[in-house]
């Protein structure tokens, strides 16, 4: 009961009073109308709700800021109701860009009314979107209000840009044929030596020159083997190792360099796995293809930085969930204690990329404050974790996160690695 | 829809009373129900929010004032009747100013006005048979019938109450 019907009962209550005081019937007669609205009211306060809510939603799997229709119907198979008020509550993340998200109206027995509206979200997993509904009488003196909460299944990959393809040399590669260097002879593009012609080679495949230079020997040229590889992808969620702002999230970068990378090494037809690392340990299995990119960025939709005080240590980092010589990229803005577990990778056999997201310049950016002490210091600190990595053969990207992804890729990874790797994404 | 006969019924409200209270010779009341009834009328035409219940208010007890003063009865009760459509369409117009024209607004509206319209012109035209059919009756049998009233709608009331509470 709302505070308009109290107004009108109250009114009732006092002009009869005043009447019956006065002795005026005239007074009395006036409280008449005003019974007549209160019994409308009453006689037609809505009974019960019988409604079949269902929610459709295009794109169900959409990158961050693409826009998605969301469409709610309503139908009706209870009594007339008066005045319908369908509010969809959207959760924290989404944001309404076109349409109406609410609407008021009136809905016969099997009536029907349609929500369309237009979102964008953040980066993450929905599951399920609350809807208000108000149901009330034509003078809006009785509400029935409930919550009917719609199946829905939304996911908002990270946008991530297109890179170009990433050259890697793992110690082990697959025998299937791929785009990465496998340090054998056979078909292929790259020359990788000579050999004695054997019966059976192609005539087109002998090295002329070396024959001519050679007494009565035939040798073929041999070229190497082009495969493809097992890539483990480690995405860094601890929360300590990462930066929260009030403007945003340097684990943000990560999870979107991470998509990145997923997306490039699936293209070239390798097997990569993911392994989220900080609140627990969510884990995509190794496979190909559109599948398994959509596993990927399913998984990478979800993550969250959290404290789990069991894994604020790269300790514990289950390396044996990668194959053995496999290449193993490592996103994380790095602490001190994580070179010692990376050294180790190195030295299981891994071939160990390390992205670094850069969490001093992310830092100071906002305070603009570079001459300081603490930020020479810091810097110092994560030169020094940088240049022992590099030292150990390990290929470590210093993302400048200011800077677009893709050219500091373009800069650092996609020529083949030498023996030495030095590789940074910022200048000077 | 809707706003045309808000005006309008606003009009009338502040119209019947200063009408009434014109050939009472009562300019001061005549004065203030044109000037409530225009701030009314003007926020409603400015489309902001009006405060209806007490522009309600004080129609209601012009109206009160105006039957104590021994004013035709059926013209205070059109006036009060006026007054509550006012009131209603003010509240209702209120609830609907955001959505967009369409189909589905139009039929609320012509619903709820068709809804309006029967209601008070029902409880105007019942206020109107004791206007015309004079019965006398006793004071204590009358304030007996008005207690009956009374306690009738305060058991409805309690109905309510409790039949809210328990489907909560």
């Amino acid at each position: 009961m709302k505070t308009s019907f109290m107004l009108i009962l109250s009114l009732i209550f006092g002009i009869v009073i005043l009447g019956t005081i006065t002795l005026k019937s005239s007074v009395v007669i006036l409280a008449i109308p005003l019974m007549a609205y209160l019994f409308a009211a009453i006689f037609r306060r809505p009974e019960a709700l019988n409604l079949t809510i269902t929610r459709e939603i295009y794109p169900d799997f959409a990158p961050q800021g693409a826009p998605i229709t969301v469409t709610v119907t309503v139908l009706n198979e209870g009594s007339l109701i008066d005045e319908l008020l369908v509010d969809d509550i959207l959760p924290a993340g989404i944001t309404k860009i076109d349409g109406k998200s609410s609407i008021i109206s009136a809905l016969e027995t099997q009536g029907k009314i349609k929500l369309e509206y237009t979102i964008e979200a953040q980066r993450g997993e929905y599951r399920g979107i609350e809807v208000a509904v108000y149901a009330a009488d034509f003078l809006r003196f009785f509400e029935l209000s409930f919550i009917y909460r719609t199946a829905l299944h939304l996911i908002v990959h990270p946008h991530y840009p297109k890179l170009d393809r990433i050259k890697i040399r793992p110690p082990q590669t697959h025998g299937f044929a791929g785009p990465i260097p496998a340090r054998q002879g056979g078909t292929g593009v790259d020359f990788w030596g000579v050999r004695e012609y054997q019966t059976g080679d192609s005539q087109r495949q002998i090295n002329w020159k070396l024959a001519a230079r050679s007494n009565q020997d035939l040798y073929v040229n041999v070229f190497e083997q082009e495969r493809i590889a097992d890539i483990g992808l480690i995405v860094d969620a601890r929360q300590r190792a990462n930066i929260v702002t009030h403007s945003g999230s340097l684990f943000e970068h990560s999870v979107h360099a991470a998509a990145a990378l997923a997306e490039n090494f699936l293209d070239d037809g390798n097997r990569v796995s993911l392994l989220l690392y900080g609140s627990g340990m969510s884990r995509v299995i190794s496979g190909y293809g559109r599948m398994q990119r959509y596993r990927i960025l399913r998984e990478l939709s979800k993550a969250t930085l959290s404290v789990n005080y069991a894994l604020e240590s790269l300790e514990y980092l289950p390396t044996r969930l990668f194959p053995a010589k496999s290449q193993i990229v490592f996103v994380s803005p790095l602490l001190p204690d994580d070179i010692s577990v990376i050294l180790k990778m190195r030295a299981h056999g891994y071939a160990v990329i390390v992205i670094s997201p850069d969490p001093i310049s992310y830092e100071y950016a906002l305070s603009q404050d570079v001459s300081s002490t603490a930020y020479r210091i810091a810097s110092a600190e994560r030169n020094f974790i940088l240049s022992r990595l590099r030292q150990s053969g390990i290929q470590t990207v210093n993302w400048v996160v200011s800077q677009p992804f893709e050219l500091v890729i373009r800069d650092t990874l996609t020529r083949l690695p030498l023996v030495g790797h030095d590789q940074t994404g910022r200048k000077g | 829809m809707t706003p045309k006969s808000l005006l309008g019924s606003i009009v009338l409200t502040s119209g019947i009373i200063m009408f009434a209270n014109i050939t009472l010779q009562e300019y001061l009341i005549a004065a203030l129900a044109f000037v409530f009834g225009s701030a009314w009328l003007l926020l409603e035409i400015k489309k902001k929010e009006s405060p209806h219940s007490v522009f309600f208010l004080f129609f209601l007890v012009l109206a009160i004032l105006g039957s104590l003063r021994n004013l035709p009865i059926p013209i205070m009760l059109l006036a009060l009747s006026f007054d509550l459509v006012s009131w209603d369409l003010s509240r209702f117009q209120a609830r609907i100013r955001n959505e967009v024209t369409s189909d589905t607004k139009n039929l609320l509206e012509i619903k709820h006005l068709q809804n309006l319209a029967i209601t008070t012109s029902i409880g105007f035209l019942v206020a109107l048979i004791p206007v015309f059919v004079h019965i006398s009756i006793n004071f204590v049998i009358f304030l007996i019938i008005i207690l009956a009233i009374m306690l009738g709608l305060r058991k409805s009331i309690l109905y309510l109450r409790n039949e809210k509470k328990s489907s909560t």
